[in-house]
């Protein structure tokens, strides 16, 4: 049965471990932010200053992207550090609370906290920095906020990079990092292998074709089966989070120390 | 309260650790487990707190099976490894991080087992000593007041002192509902403390009695020669004498000594089985 008040207890526990060195990180970010804010906001105002165009400024929200789902991978790996050694895996799987709920608490945080926290922190920095440069430099400079497509974009490339770490933070007990990067490359090659064979297949099919037809114009986006692969290829990095997550919650529920 | 049967464990299938072993420990018992090393206690108090399952038989703790890992037996038991962990934070972040999830937990009796030990509550576990984050773990895990208490080497890397307010802290602690194991090889340090012996050895629980039951049919005595004595079961050496066991025909008192139990159980198994036993 699940329990909020241990789940929220989990999620303390949590939040108080890794509160010191995810606080370090988060000003970094807040450093960086600003000064990638400022930098823009002042070519901005100094190409205003020259041509008096107004308009919408790009504070680079792939930076953002991409820093946000590091940071989601490296939380993923911390989140899960209790379970490198025998003596602190004791420590985790004897507190008191189900295994969904220390998972729960561990999904929550490692996903949807990280992304709002880290997104509060960009939306609060480019307010604050356009808002301080109108209000100086009478610049004009509007504010450029992501739509929602580009969030959920962004979520989407943190789901799916977090929920590999975060099995691999279940499944690799000792140096989960490398070892994760490991299995991901192994599992690249293996399928650019299959894909390359399966491209020569279809090739050599579609020569016979040639042959047959005298149309000798070569074209990979024609393969047959090509559209097919495409389609395979989205529904699986759709599938993938969910499998990785479903894997890391029965590993964890299986784990012996 | 804690219900082995029929339990069988290994960690390799040519090397079984238990086989067909049973156990059952009660309430208001000081256990003390006592195997030599590599005889499966850690891994028995493991099986007992879920962490590692069992192959074969059932192993209940409050009536739930162990490796379901229930909040509500999770709630009622504590183990305390060999090897402790403490995050990286002060004694009283640790407190408010962790005391929570054991409802019953004793605030003041954890203050009173810092002041004990002498540990201040603002000082950073990670720049303790050994034996201070010992005596922090020591004391956080008897104010659980956890029904089900696991010790595994408790006294490791304790200074002396320290050892006698582990005793007594732990004997402050006991009451008819509680049940504490403590597993360890410096049984010196426990003897007064340990009410109940548990010897393992063979994949096996060579004994499990209390140490008036063993006293009833053993008696421990230092003679000065060994022709004083008839049978001996086992004899040791000492400046003092020689540290005999004999069987105890006459009934008479003596104080047990753990560690020549131990010894003569290990050289006599079938022996100890047949006074224990029968």
């Amino acid at each position: 049965m699940f329990s909020f008040n241990r789940f929220s207890q989990q999620f303390k526990i949590i939040l108080y471990q890794n509160a010191h060195r995810h606080s370090i990180y988060l000003l970094i970010f807040a450093i960086y932010m600003l000064f990638k804010n400022f930098r823009y906001a002042e070519s901005f105002s100094f190409l205003n200053g020259f041509s008096g165009i107004t308009g919408n400024l790009s504070v680079s929200f792939e930076s953002f992207c991409f820093i946000v789902t590091l940071i989601a991978i490296i939380h993923s790996v911390e989140v899960f550090g209790q379970l490198r050694s025998t003596s602190s895996g004791i420590s985790y799987l004897m507190l008191p609370a189900t295994i969904f709920e220390k998972y729960a608490a561990a999904w929550i945080y490692t996903t949807i906290v990280t992304f709002l926290v880290y997104l509060s922190t960009y939306y609060l920095i480019h307010i604050v920095t356009v808002s301080a440069f109108n209000l100086f430099s009478s610049s004009g400079i509007a504010y450029s906020l992501p739509t929602l497509s580009q969030l959920w974009d962004s979520m989407k490339d943190l789901f799916f990079f977090q929920s590999l770490f975060f099995l691999g933070a279940v499944v690799f007990r000792k140096n989960p990092v490398g070892k994760t990067i490991v299995s991901i490359l192994i599992c690249m090659v293996v399928l650019s292998i299959i894909y390359i064979v399966f491209l020569h297949h279809m090739a050599t099919e579609q020569a016979a074709y040639w042959n047959s037809s005298m149309n000798l114009s070569f074209n990979m986006n024609n393969l047959p089966g090509n559209e097919a692969i495409k389609e395979i290829l989205r529904i699986c990095s759709w599938l993938l989070p969910f499998a990785c997550w479903t894997g890391a919650y029965y590993k964890l529920k299986s784990l012996q120390i | 309260m804690v219900e082995l049967k029929n339990i069988d464990f290994s960690y390799s299938a040519r090397q079984p650790l238990f086989e067909d072993l049973s156990l059952r420990l009660e309430a208001g018992k000081i256990y003390g487990l006592l195997g030599k090393n590599g005889a499966g206690k850690t891994t028995l108090l493991k099986n007992v707190a879920g962490l590692s399952y069992i192959k074969a038989g059932t192993c209940q703790v409050f009536g739930l099976d162990s490796k379901k890992r229930d909040p509500a037996m999770l709630e009622k038991c504590f183990f305390l490894p060999e090897e402790i962990w403490l995050p990286d934070t002060t004694v009283s972040t640790y407190l408010k991080m962790y005391a929570p999830s054991w409802s019953q937990f004793n605030y003041d009796f954890f203050r009173y087992c810092l002041q004990e030990f002498e540990i201040r509550p603002e000082a950073r576990l990670k720049s303790m000593s050994f034996g201070q984050r010992k005596k922090t773990a020591i004391s956080f895990a008897l104010a659980t007041q956890t029904s089900l208490l696991m010790m595994d080497e408790p006294t490791n890397g304790l200074d002396i002192p320290s050892k006698s307010k582990f005793r007594k802290l732990v004997a402050e602690i006991t009451d008819e509902n509680r049940c504490i194991v403590l597993s360890t090889h410096q049984v010196r340090d426990l003897e007064t403390l340990i009410d109940t012996i548990i010897i393992l050895e063979s994949s096996k629980i060579l004994l499990n009695n209390t140490t008036d039951e063993i006293c009833k049919k053993l008696l421990f005595k230092t003679v000065t020669s060994l022709d004083q004595v008839e049978p001996i079961l086992y004899s040791e050496f000492t400046p003092r004498g020689f540290s005999v066991v004999t069987t105890n025909p006459a009934g008479e008192d003596s104080k047990i000594d753990l560690e020549a139990l131990f010894n003569v159980s290990i050289q006599q198994p079938d022996l100890i089985q047949q006074l224990f036993h029968a």
